[in-house]
């Protein structure tokens, strides 16, 4: 859930609420008693942000069946509103459509996790619509699960959609310009658009 | 084979047009192979076996353009989605086929979107061929603040690979150069 507030569109979810208190619980390991050095904690830049849900898509079923991801980028994040009728009038490149389709028709950017990426992005890394992709905060760790929904420009990266950005903490104006300069890492999974979700609705997406 | 007597006939040969298709064949001019377009895209041979299967899925995108050099041996490839375009190509060298993409990131190019914001789409569209192994490229970027810019390019095979991407396109194939 969304609400606009002073220009600012507050996070209601407490799914990023939980995943930040997970992440305090796996600190470092008491003091030991007696001598001798005790055990490595983690530092914090170690812990492991668990996974949040994929938002419409849900959460790939079986992980392991991704193999490793095919592409990788860090970036800023920018925010991309196609296909949410709700961004048109305030988004001044917003599109109606979306270049994957779920349920025959445009990926709804407010309510589906989804990542970006160009045509040479896709074609050389083995990637194609509705692969499986994590997004990544890079300054609180936090991720989400998202699919390649859209395709973007020549050399285009750290494009993801309204939902992804609000599940990894990312907050944006109306005019869908992220507050600060967030940076993002997206990782694509190529080749695993036939790896079902966890979703309890299920988008209809034809690989 | 194309026979011409004067250096204007010769000149004009590889003018050849590219032509936009959606979901069609287009053969070579020696008739000996075409690209199949849907719902990926192939090289298929006269008897219509696939010869080379360049991408699986058009990926989204709403137009396809294709333009065959006049000596029936290399294929460029144009792809454009809303936002987006690509450009891929395959070559014969003897009986094999090979594939390679046009990366992402070239120098002219880099420096065309340098310092006007936020490139938010870009398209592109084949033009004639200007060599046997280089054809025209124009596009057409469009950036945040609304400001848009039209170019063109020269691409251009080169006798170099640089070994295969994750992709399985050959690297290092294809060159943009002068661009303005």
């Amino acid at each position: 859930m969304k609400r606009k507030k002073n220009g600012v569109i507050a996070i209601g979810s407490s799914l990023c609420l939980l995943a930040l208190l997970a992440g305090c619980d796996e600190e470092e390991n008491p003091q030991p008693t007696g001598g001798g050095q005790g055990s490595a904690s983690a530092t914090p830049a170690e812990v492991q942000a668990p996974v949040v849900a994929g938002g419409g898509f849900g959460e790939p079923e079986d992980s392991s069946a991704l193999g490793s991801p095919s592409y990788t980028s860090s970036s800023v994040a920018k925010i991309d509103s196609d296909g949410d009728p709700a961004a048109q009038g305030f988004d001044a490149n917003w599109q109606p459509d979306t270049s994957g389709h779920v349920n025959g028709g445009a990926v709804n950017a407010a309510v589906y996790r989804y990542v970006v990426m160009s045509s040479d992005q896709m074609t050389s890394s083995g990637a194609s619509l509705h692969d499986w992709a994590t997004v990544t905060n890079n300054a609180t760790g936090q991720t989400t699960w998202a699919r390649v929904e859209d395709q973007g420009p020549k050399g285009g990266t750290g494009e993801i959609s309204e939902a992804a950005a609000t599940a990894v903490g990312i907050q944006y104006t109306s005019n869908r310009f992220t507050v600060g300069n967030p940076s993002v890492t997206v990782k694509v999974y190529g080749g695993s658009a036939g790896v079902p979700g966890s979703s309890t609705s299920p988008p209809n997406i034809i690989p | 084979m194309i026979k011409t007597k004067s250096a204007a006939a010769v000149a004009a040969a590889f003018l050849l047009p590219a032509f936009s298709v959606r979901a069609e064949t287009v053969r070579s001019p020696d008739g000996r192979f075409a690209i199949e377009t849907g719902p990926g895209i192939e090289v298929v041979d006269s008897t219509g076996q696939t010869a080379l299967s360049l991408v699986p899925s058009l990926n989204g995108a709403n137009k396809v353009e294709v333009a065959w050099s006049p000596d029936s041996r290399r294929v460029v490839i144009a792809t454009n989605a809303a936002r987006g375009s690509g450009v891929m190509a395959a070559w014969r060298e003897g009986a094999a086929w090979h594939k390679t993409v046009e990366p992402d990131s070239e120098s002219g190019f880099d420096r065309l979107v340098k310092g006007h914001g936020r490139l938010v789409a870009e398209h592109r569209s084949l033009g004639g061929w200007v060599s046997a192994d280089a054809l025209t490229v124009t596009g057409e970027l469009i950036f945040a603040n609304g400001r848009r810019e039209a170019y063109r390019y020269t691409l251009t095979f080169v006798s170099s690979s640089a070994g295969l991407n994750r992709g399985g396109f050959e690297q290092g194939v294809l060159v943009g150069a002068n661009y303005k």
